[in-house]
């Protein structure tokens, strides 16, 4: 497989990120991993994840932005409020003010699709405390029967465990209901694991 | 405050055997001021004490807040503070102008000019996700109304990283998953809850390293659902993980019983008579003990004395106890003699 990046050279670094639903990868040869950052050995650890994401974003097109971009900027722009330039985002991934969202738009777009579950704010606002609902009653009784579970199934009583497994299940089902009453699928999805059979 | 046991972890007799402890960040930075990254030595020193000020207001007259510039702070504070999780290793590294604001209780820290201006941390033990974001927020919200926070109708509270932008809530779940480790599904975990914009990631090890089989689960959306939905979500996930996690030890035991005693044992007789002892053997053998308490296989010891000893036997907390620096081989030696005594002193009793 050939180098996404230079088109050259043998690709011998493989990255794959899944975000959200959607699976986005990118092969590289050493050189370019290298000049992107990435170290074979250590991984991913310490590299750009932002700017890998945005190039990743930017290359394939497989991503829909909510907005349609405009056309491409002048490459040496620089924010107004701190100085920092296209490059500096590019290399380090972090903004230097809050400018910075207004200047580099464009770069926001198909970054934040990906990473994000939406594009606008719904959460709360300076000076207003957030609006969560507080804990349920069951909380402290689900722990009490997980509990009594682990100590059944240690003394091998299996029948209790049994009643134990059933009561924190329906205690389990209602607190989801109460929470996502129209939403419960959601709100149950899959950890990705296979659980054996019960006893 | 360094002797005193770590609030964060469940206490003596408490049910939550699993689910080990609950975290809010929320990250926020002051309007018309470069981020810390961009910002000079001045600029840095100057919201350092904007926050100082402003938090002290807000915290109650009985207790008094503790705050910490950066370079003021020893190595040795840098660790123990590191290790009961009120600061990041990014702020271990960072000069002047940063620095770190606490509660004396430790239940609160603000973190200011990491990676953002403020970092408003809350911890606390057990799954009790609204009530640790019930203490963020209100510290939250007290403090923006002291400092103009840089905030965007459309993208929410603006953060250095984009990745942060929105709500800037990180919110967490520290468990305790040896059943799903020592059957190979932590793999699958995390990619299904990845699916579900969650990330798994070993804790007390470098990089993804997991050592002694404690992770955390935290979101990585914070646009486009507001903080309710995000802890909904969470809530939902770590039940399932719970659930999940009791299934394999039960499998464990049904299915490998005595190859899992044997590696409890084992860890037991190490920790017991060992006379050096690395940080990564002794979390990963104390690991095993709590798993092994958890299925009643020791009559002596207790779950609550053991968490608290994988703190105490951390480089900062062990070093903070000898009351010196110790190198490597002493400081694994130092390690052993206390696990000993304290293992020792259980069985007695």
């Amino acid at each position: 497989m050939i180098c996404e990046e230079c088109h050259k050279h043998e690709a011998s670094v493989h990255i794959q990120e899944i975000i959200g639903k959607k699976r986005l990868s990118l092969n590289l040869c050493a050189a370019c991993a290298s000049a992107k950052g990435v170290d074979a050995e250590k991984g991913l650890q310490g590299i750009n994840l932002a700017a890998l994401l945005l190039d990743l974003a930017k290359s394939k097109a497989t991503v829909k932005p909510a907005e349609t971009c405009p056309a491409p900027p002048a490459a040496n722009r620089r924010c107004t409020g701190c100085g920092l330039t296209e490059a500096d985002f590019r290399k380090h991934g972090r903004f230097g003010c809050a400018a910075c969202y207004d200047v580099f738009t464009d770069l926001l777009t198909s970054l934040l699709h990906d990473i994000h579950r939406g594009d606008a704010h719904t959460g709360k606002k300076p000076g207003t405390a957030a609006a969560v609902a507080a804990d349920g009653p069951s909380a402290p009784d689900l722990h009490l029967l997980t509990a009594d579970l682990d100590r059944a199934v240690a003394a091998e009583a299996y029948e209790r465990a049994a009643e134990l497994r059933d009561a924190i299940r329906r205690l389990t089902a209602s607190r989801r209901k109460a929470r996502y009453p129209r939403h419960s699928h959601a709100a149950t999805g899959g950890t990705g694991l296979e659980p054996p059979p019960g006893p | 405050m360094f002797s005193r046991p770590v609030p964060w972890l469940p206490a003596e007799g408490d049910a939550a055997l699993i689910t080990v402890s609950s975290r809010i960040r929320l990250a926020r930075n002051l309007v018309d001021l470069p981020f810390p990254g961009r910002a000079t030595v001045e600029q840095r020193r100057r919201i350092l004490a904007q926050a100082s000020a402003a938090a002290a207001g807000i915290v109650a007259a009985a207790s008094r807040l503790i705050v910490s510039e950066m370079p003021d702070l020893t190595d040795l504070e840098r660790q123990l503070l590191l290790e009961r999780r009120l600061i990041s290793r990014d702020l271990c590294r960072m000069g002047a102008g940063s620095g770190v604001l606490l509660a004396p209780d430790e239940h609160i820290s603000v973190m200011v000019n990491e990676e953002d201006h403020l970092r408003i941390q809350a911890l606390l033990p057990g799954l009790h996700l609204r009530a640790v974001h019930r203490l963020a927020d209100d510290v939250d919200t007290k403090l923006s109304r002291c400092l103009p926070y840089a905030f965007n109708e459309r993208l929410g509270f603006l953060t250095a990283c984009p990745s942060n932008v929105g709500t800037g809530m990180r919110a967490s779940v520290m468990l305790h998953l040896p059943g799903l480790a020592l059957t190979g599904q932590i793999e699958p975990l995390m990619r299904g809850a990845q699916e579900l914009s969650f990330t798994v990631r070993g804790m007390f090890g470098e990089g993804t390293e997991a050592v002694a089989n404690f992770f955390q689960v935290s979101n990585q959306a914070t646009l486009g659902e507001s903080e309710d939905q995000t802890l909904g979500r969470l809530d939902a996930i770590i039940c399932r993980i719970v659930d999940a996690e009791r299934v394999f030890r039960q499998r464990l035991v049904r299915e490998r019983r005595e190859h899992l005693y044997d590696q409890i044992g084992k860890a037991y007789g190490s920790l017991r008579y060992a006379h050096l002892l690395t940080s990564k053997d002794a979390m990963n053998q104390l690991s095993l003990l709590l798993l092994g308490c958890d299925l009643g296989l020791f009559h002596n010891l207790r779950r609550g004395p053991l968490q608290e000893l994988m703190i105490r036997v951390q480089p900062g907390h062990l070093q903070k106890l000898a009351g010196k620096t110790l190198e490597e081989v002493p400081r694994d030696v130092f390690r052993a003699r206390l696990v000993r005594e304290k293992l020792g002193n259980m069985a007695d009793a």
